[in-house]
């Protein structure tokens, strides 16, 4: 059943309500709707709190580990007082003092691709921002079995890179890389908590033009930029024909958007 | 064989001591894989490549005034 909009959302979101092109329907998507947040560091973290307070109806938040001093120049969502427990708990306790009709479900989990279809079955969009790659690819199957749309986003350094999949529309993450980097360090990454947080905008924003069908998503393109030079590039990207993840799936097979 | 100058962007963990783009002069034609071997970054099957904006694949060759990404996967969440 949808839940419409009540007066209490019509004053909380009228400043976004009169943005161009933006509707009371858009609105109404986003509050019956539920995104994945797979990892709720720098970038996840801050996409689950600008999702949150622009009014999307549920969050599923899956991260494992507990909180240390060293998160705490990206981690927006944690505070020096949580040091040495979970960083889930953190996260949900954080997010609804500052949107409490938001309904937050935690998993103080790694992706795996024992629990992935499980996580990903019920969401309208998810959001990939796990420090491995492994854990990326395990979402990035499971969304494209499940035919759900997901947000990528990853930085290093001052570098970062995002795009969105529709699966059977746009290329998948594995259609544009193969391979793990085995000379990745998931706890060694340079990293400014402002260019994680800027990347983590910039998902909430993909993730809501995708379920609620504002605005152009970055449909078979990818942005990249440094902030160091704010050199900021586009690319058209192309799914691979034969993919062993996406290949089989035709545009008419495309997500829940 | 003609020369061609082309600008480099290399991306993430690849940028290593570069600061800004690379200029190179090749020879006409010269393959993305032929111009990865000039560098001193180590060839990956998982980089991905673009050129003037347009995915690319190892084996696409390069011209006078092309601006070529080279993008290896990067994980920071």
């Amino acid at each position: 059943m949808i839940s419409q909009l009540n007066n209490e959302d019509l004053e909380r979101f009228k400043r976004q309500l009169t943005l161009n092109g933006y509707t009371n329907e858009h609105q109404t998507k986003l509050k019956n709707s539920t995104a994945l947040i797979a990892g709720v560091g720098g970038v996840g973290g801050t996409t689950a709190l600008y999702l949150a307070i622009a009014g999307i109806g549920r969050l599923k938040i899956v991260h494992s580990g507990v909180l240390t001093s060293s998160n705490l120049n990206r981690q927006i969502l944690m505070t020096e007082d949580w040091i040495g427990k979970t960083r889930v708990d953190c996260a949900k306790a954080a997010i609804q003092r500052i949107a409490s009709g938001v309904q937050v479900d935690i998993y103080n989990e790694r992706m795996t691709p024992e629990n992935s279809a499980d996580f990903v079955r019920d969401a309208d969009a998810a959001v990939s921002a796990r420090p491995n790659f492994s854990e990326r690819c395990t979402l990035n199957n499971a969304c494209v079995q499940h035919r759900i749309p997901l947000i990528e986003g990853a930085m290093f350094d001052m570098d970062a890179y995002l795009f969105s999949i529709k699966p059977g529309l746009t290329p998948c993450y594995h259609c544009l890389f193969k391979d793990a980097d085995s000379r990745w360090q998931e706890l060694g990454f340079p990293v400014l908590g402002a260019l994680s947080g800027t990347l983590g905008c910039m998902m909430a924003v993909e993730a809501i033009k995708v379920i609620t069908g504002y605005g152009k998503p970055l449909f078979s393109k990818m942005l990249l930029f440094n902030l160091a030079s704010m050199d900021f590039n586009m690319i058209a990207v192309n799914r691979d024909p034969g993919c062993p993840v996406c290949g089989a799936l035709h545009d008419t097979e495309g997500g829940k958007v | 064989m003609n020369n061609a100058t082309i600008t480099v962007k290399l991306f993430g963990p690849l940028r290593g001591k570069y600061e800004s783009d690379l200029t190179l002069t090749i020879s006409e034609n010269e393959t993305i894989q032929a111009v990865i071997a000039r560098l001193p970054i180590e060839p990956h099957p998982s980089y991905l490549y673009s050129v003037n904006g347009q995915h690319a694949k190892a084996g696409t060759q390069l011209h006078d005034g092309d601006v070529l990404m080279i993008i290896p996967p990067i994980s920071g969440g």
